[in-house]
């Protein structure tokens, strides 16, 4: 018999008691909801920080309309733009961005 | 065999509580953390059930990614230790008349509390979730020696916190 062996042997009624503890606050607690449907496996509703990504997008569509007015080469525009579409990407980790920005 | 959302959700009610339960000890008694790490842990489940093997525990793959999930709170949001001097101040009220009980248990969850974060994930994996020494190996990413020799250590720790306070 190995020591663990031995050692958890020694303390049995320990180790039922904190089993029994775990089981207690286990049962005190409810579960979250938790929504899923086969027809649809990317689209799952969750607690998103929805703010981070309306934030993003916003931030993405000033900037995309802002930076062009600031500078008149085409490099600007391009930055401007490719700073949009990261901000963009970011954001549809989160949410259906495209359905918002069709929206807007 | 595919997970469809019909058995997902037999699994999330039968597995949940555990995952809920160990996310609860793992955060110093932080309950709305827990669910929404439990929560976060099933999407996640949800969304890579692709990758599930349905020769392997449901369990195993459970906890592996509960565990990945919590380093990563560590990391993002405090040091274990700051998890640890939550643990007291947390520690959920329970209404009994078996006074002395409560104390025992009261300690039995300040020892726990106070074991360093590697200790404390293969002492509740085994003692509470009951796993086998090979999958808590395998969920920690660690050899079963390694297991062995860190519960030892844990359980030779909780046990004389538990005595020298008794």
């Amino acid at each position: 018999m190995d020591k663990l062996t031995e050692l958890e042997k020694e303390n049995r009624e320990l180790i039922a008691q904190i089993k029994s503890n775990a089981d207690a606050q286990d049962r005190s607690m409810t579960l979250p909801p938790l929504d899923i449907t086969d027809s649809e496996p990317g689209m799952l509703r969750r607690r998103i920080p929805s703010w981070i990504a309306v934030a993003a997008m916003l931030a993405g569509v000033v900037i995309g309309i802002a930076m062009p007015k600031l500078g008149s080469t085409a490099n600007d525009n391009n930055t401007a733009f490719n700073y949009a579409d990261t901000c963009r990407s970011i954001a549809q980790d989160d949410v259906n961005l495209s359905l918002l920005i069709t929206s807007l | 065999m595919r997970l469809t959302a019909d058995t997902f959700r037999t699994l999330y009610l039968e597995h949940g509580p555990r995952a809920q339960g160990f996310f609860l000890r793992m955060t110093g008694f932080d309950r709305e953390l827990a669910r929404d790490l439990t929560q976060d842990l099933f999407m996640r489940l949800w969304t890579s059930r692709e990758s599930y093997d349905s020769g392997r525990s449901f369990r195993t793959w459970m906890f592996s990614i509960a565990y990945n999930m919590l380093k990563n709170e560590y990391r993002r949001r405090m040091t274990v230790m700051e998890y640890m001097e939550n643990a007291d101040k947390n520690e959920p009220v329970t209404e009994t008349d078996h006074l002395e009980q409560e104390q025992r248990d009261r300690i039995l969850r300040s020892a726990i509390g106070h074991l360093p974060e590697p200790q404390k994930v293969v002492f509740l994996l085994r003692y509470e979730e009951e796993l086998t020494l090979t999958e808590i190996a395998r969920i920690c990413n660690i050899p079963e020696g390694t297991v062995k020799s860190r519960l030892f250590t844990a359980l030779t720790a909780v046990r004389n916190y538990f005595k020298n306070n008794e």
